[in-house]
């Protein structure tokens, strides 16, 4: 009997989730896509800090990084700090966002593009592609909780039925209760999340070591395998120069689900205060880590190595400890997938079925909310059960290709000049050999095909908006209006000797 | 139309700057090689506490420029 117990508290952390998320939009109308979208912009700086930092630790996170640690070393500290470099986009950016949404009403980053670039086919176009990345993501998480019920349940719950319970779970209540429920789930999962990390990690430290310093895990693995404490790592495929691209691709890559996260804060100064704060969430990382290096020395023949603190904690660790990690586990898959659901049902919704099918704001309010199911049922749910061996390079070229937003966005911030044409042709380019540099030519001078991607971009971003027509004065003067004047300046001055005349 | 880039135009707008370029440096190339070594410090690999270092660097860098109002 004592053997279900872990499956018992995994389930029960689902029944607490339902709960939650379900009563969390109580008394909105979730049929408006401002409600079930941006939770009528309404969190508060702590929400906001757990909505997302539990976004940002994914179930790869929590199982990849003692997986990185046990075959590679300190290279899964990059993790640590791109996360909270991510920290710092929020706060530069997620004001100015916000801002932006609050003032036009936006509600995802494609629409932003389409007013700012005035064009709805280049919103469109930035909506399906960004997508795939964002569903690829999904569909790890989703596969990730779906082997979490199956060890939890020691087999009994089969691959297909873990990926159906836990897609029909996230669906009760973000169907519910949209980025509110998203936002309540989240800062449930992520202080379990911060919780068990550091009780697994120091549970395991104490059976490895008999007390609670990491010191005597880090003296043996200086002395029998030196190369895990430096870079490139054990497996010698991380240089600095990797670290340092592999960073910035990362921190470089707005994803539309932060992007509407930003949107649901209740006011610029909630994000700038969650965002200021969210890098100390991220130390929740470090306890992982370690338990990864333990593994090592326990587990030395073992065929994946994401499944380290999973099998260490069925193995070795009392049932409940084992139930926490499996909730735990769950719980960053979830908070990571639900994002990315809600994001991709908002923008198919908004950004390309209302302009194509010129629906009015109630149909495609009534619309977005129901798009969660078709995307679940016929996307993520059969590639999921699938499980195939190409997934993960969808995710890079997906990856790649959110990073190559970054210029686009930069334009709408930065760069008045920017051109429509300008962002077509740099997304374009940057997505050219972002694909050429992961698959064909890989990671030329160890530097990530992202960052190649990125250079070419901006390059042709540069020269294409440099030659072809800016945006109108009206769209110039809503993004720009503080340099409005400064920016026509010479417009201004060439025309008071006529008007003199 | 200029073709400007919009850059800070106060004196505590460029030092946010600064600040924001300079945390982002001490995660990247030029500084990581420094502590790239075997070495344990408080029972941890140099680069793990560097790591932790970055993160507490990070907050007190956000922290400060949102005190002294660089970035609005």
């Amino acid at each position: 009997m004592t053997m279900y117990i872990p499956l018992l508290i995994t389930i029960s952390y689902m029944i607490i989730a339902v709960l939650l998320g379900y009563t969390a939009g109580k008394g909105k109308d979730m049929n408006n896509a401002e409600n079930w979208g941006v939770g009528s912009r309404s969190m508060g700086p702590i929400t906001m800090y757990l909505l997302i930092a539990a976004g940002g630790v994914s179930a790869y996170t929590f199982m990849g990084s003692p997986g990185w640690a046990y075959s590679k070393g300190v290279p899964a500290l990059y993790v640590v700090v791109y996360l909270t470099y991510m920290g710092v986009i929020a706060w530069y950016f997620g004001p100015k966002v916000w801002e932006l949404g609050n003032k036009y009403k936006y509600v995802t980053q494609s629409a932003a593009i389409s007013d700012r670039y005035e064009s709805k086919p280049l919103g469109g176009l930035a909506s399906i592609v960004t997508s795939i990345g964002v569903l690829a993501y999904a569909v790890l998480q989703t596969t990730g909780a779906a082997y979490i019920l199956n060890v939890m349940s020691y087999g009994m719950i089969p691959t297909w039925v873990g990926v159906f319970l836990s897609l029909g779970v996230i669906s009760i209540y973000l169907y519910r209760s949209g980025l509110k429920a998203i936002g309540i789930t989240n800062a449930f999962q992520g202080g379990l999340m911060f919780v068990v990390s550091w009780f697994v990690g120091l549970w395991a430290t104490n059976q490895f070591t008999g007390g609670y310093s990491f010191r005597p895990i880090f003296e043996r693995v200086q002395a029998d395998i030196p190369e895990f404490l430096t870079l490139p790592g054990g497996l010698g495929d991380m240089n600095v120069t990797f670290w340092t691209t592999s960073i910035l691709i990362s921190v470089f890559s707005i994803w539309q689900t932060h992007w509407i996260q930003w949107m649901g804060a209740a006011s610029k100064q909630s994000i700038k205060r969650a965002a200021t704060l969210l890098p100390t969430f991220y130390i929740v990382l470090i306890p992982m880590i370690a338990v990864g290096f333990i593994g090592i020395f326990m587990y030395p023949n073992l065929n994946n190595p994401d499944t380290v603190a999973i099998q260490m904690a069925v193995d070795n660790m009392p049932v409940v400890v084992a139930g926490l990690l499996g909730a735990g586990t769950l719980a960053a898959a979830m908070s990571s997938s639900e994002p990315c659901i809600h994001a991709t049902a908002l923008s198919y919704s908004k950004d390309v079925l209302q302009p194509l099918f010129k629906w009015d704001e109630v149909t495609a309010g009534k619309w977005t909310r129901r798009l969660i199911f078709p995307i679940m049922a016929f996307i993520i749910a059969p590639i999921s059960i699938m499980e195939p061996a190409s997934l993960v390079y969808i995710l890079l070229i997906g990856y790649g290709f959110i990073g190559q937003a970054f210029p686009s966005i930069i334009g709408m911030f930065f760069w008045p000049r920017a051109t429509k044409y300008g962002a077509f042709w740099g997304l374009f380019a940057g997505f050219v050999v972002t694909v050429l540099f992961s698959f064909v030519i890989t990671h030329p001078l160890g530097v990530h095909a992202g960052i190649w991607g990125l250079l070419i971009n901006t390059s042709v971003f540069v020269l294409v908006s440099l030659v072809t027509k800016p945006a109108s004065k009206a769209t110039i003067e809503r993004f720009f209006p503080d340099r409005y004047e400064e920016l026509y300046e010479d417009e201004h001055v060439k025309k008071m000797p006529e008007t003199s005349a | 139309m200029k073709s400007t880039f919009m850059l800070p135009k106060t004196r505590k707008g460029w030092i946010s700057l600064a600040l924001i370029v300079f945390v982002i440096v001490l995660g990247s190339w030029p500084v990581i090689p420094f502590f790239n070594k075997e070495t344990i410090v408080f029972g941890m690999p140099m680069l793990m506490v560097w790591s932790i270092v970055i993160i507490v660097i990070t907050t007190s860098t956000l922290w400060f420029i949102n005190k002294i109002g660089g970035v609005k």
